[in-house]
């Protein structure tokens, strides 16, 4: 008989499409950026000449000939990292899950930035660790409030392991930390014995091309990050690293290799010879250029929709993929995404960013995968359902507001 | 292109040291991948479609032998275009 230990962890259903629905749900890149002839000619000869061994089980790894495409994306954010800080993962998911069963031990505490990426907080929940919220004020995650949340909660008896955080146009709010900032996470960090983990697919996508130094840069001895190619390339090879100090990395390959034996050779082999052949610079560019015009878009309708003067509040990213409104009011969004579905329109509830829900009065925008033309059509079902949720629960609402 | 231009493209998309063109690949340090990488490389660079079986035994595949494969290919080429 089955025996369930553990409540399942639910994910939020993202990658629902179809019909008329317009989606600003999942975080889906805008694959027809990708150059798919030359994609087809070099999938098709790494077939021809690699095939036996590109199809073949790999050691945890991270091949050689794709160290050169992994350091040249880091580099980019000040970062840097060589073959032997390097783990394969199948995408940043499983990089998450892994550190979660590698690093840290069932009951242990890990620290997260809030609102905080499910996927995140799902996988470490599935590593049976628990989490709490790290500490924030105006300029996002706060280094002198840190100490005193990690003090009381190891004077709680807590084992705080590590502290979670997406530093860079952040997953779902958009916002991203000031140089300042990271160098006094880094310090904080270090003297608490606390290890950061770095959750960084976005930081190459900052409309204008600007980067900001990633945390492993600044302290690579006490940081773990996590890349992947599926927002600077495509999801869909499921490819992405784990960087770390070396005896992390040597333990992490442990735990991967009990999680899927092998990486993919083929993905890994596939990548490579993309970048050796032409280099990252058109298609992020690409990917930018592409993002920038698509987020203009959605907060151009959005003022046009829902106006500057509230109840909804939100704050035009400078990269990624989302938009974060929130209600002023402190309206329950997930009341919202039925009349948004009736409408043809999806959203995340904020409650999903939450640890224990909260974060309910917010909801998250993806504009990265909607065709421009769907997005002020988009925007402008969003905002009916909003207005008429919001006139169908008033007296609700206004209890909630007071 | 010449022995020593040829090792050094190697170098560069292996990051190994070509100490001598005979040695097998593997043995300066290029794994198996790397090697996949490299021929693909070196079809793209010269404009020829290799054998596959050049990576049958990669005991065996060293520089001077990719050189060697990549001059035949050329030869038959231009055999094949002169004919034409």
């Amino acid at each position: 008989m089955w025996t369930d230990i553990r409540p399942a962890a639910e994910m939020p259903q993202l990658f629902e499409r179809g019909g008329d629905l317009i989606s600003f749900a999942g975080g889906l890149p805008d694959l027809d950026l990708l150059p798919l002839k030359e994609l087809s000619e070099q999938f098709a000869r790494l077939t021809r000449l690699g095939g036996r061994i590109a199809l073949q089980y790999s050691t945890p790894h991270v091949a050689k000939a794709l160290v050169p495409a992994i350091t040249d994306l880091m580099a980019r954010e000040g970062g840097s990292t060589g073959a032997a800080n390097l783990v394969p993962t199948a995408g940043s998911q499983m990089g998450l899950l892994a550190l979660g069963l590698g690093l840290a031990a069932p009951g242990e505490t890990v620290l997260c930035q809030t609102p905080a990426y499910p996927g995140a907080a799902t996988a470490f929940r599935t590593a049976g660790l628990r989490l709490h919220g790290a500490p924030e004020d105006a300029e996002g995650l706060d280094p002198s409030a840190l100490r005193a949340t990690v003090a009381r909660l190891r004077a709680d008896g807590q084992q705080v392991r590590m502290l979670y955080c997406n530093p860079t146009f952040q997953n779902p709010t958009g916002a991203t930390l000031s140089v300042e900032r990271r160098h006094q996470l880094a310090d904080a960090a270090r003297e608490l014995d606390l290890l950061i983990v770095e959750d960084n697919p976005y930081g190459l996508l900052g409309f204008d091309g600007g980067t900001v130094p990633t945390l492993q840069g600044i302290d690579p001895e006490n940081v773990v990050y996590l890349g992947t190619f599926s927002k600077v390339f495509a999801p869909g090879l499921r490819c992405g690293w784990i960087a770390a100090p070396e005896p992390v990395a040597e333990r992490l390959r442990r735990t991967t290799e009990v999680m899927a034996l092998s990486p993919s050779a083929f993905a890994q082999a596939a990548l490579a010879a993309f970048h050796a052949r032409g280099g990252w610079d058109s298609l992020i560019d690409a990917y930018r250029e592409r993002y920038r015009e698509r987020c203009g878009l959605m907060a151009d309708a959005l003022e046009k929709e829902l106006g500057t003067e509230g109840p909804w509040r939100w704050r035009r990213p400078e990269g990624g993929f989302y938009l974060w409104l929130r209600h002023e009011g402190g309206a329950d969004t997930g009341r919202f995404a039925l009349a948004a579905a009736e409408q043809g329109v999806s959203f995340v509830p904020g409650s999903h960013f939450g640890l224990d829900g909260e974060c309910g009065d917010a909801l998250r925008l993806c504009f990265s995968n909607v065709p421009r033309k769907r997005i002020p059509e988009g925007v402008a079902r969003l905002a009916a359902a909003l207005r008429g949720a919001e006139s169908g629960t008033g007296p609700d609402l206004g209890r909630r507001a007071a | 292109m010449d022995q020593s231009q040829f090792d050094q493209l190697v170098e560069e998309i292996c990051a190994v040291q070509v100490t001598d063109s005979e040695m097998p690949l593997v043995d300066l340090g290029v794994d198996s991948l790397h090697t996949v990488a490299l021929v693909m490389a070196v079809e793209d660079r010269f404009a020829v479609e290799l054998d596959p079986d050049v990576l049958a035994d990669l005991s065996l595949t060293s520089s001077a032998g990719l050189l060697k494969l990549v001059h035949e290919q050329l030869a038959t080429g231009a055999n094949a275009s002169a004919g034409s």
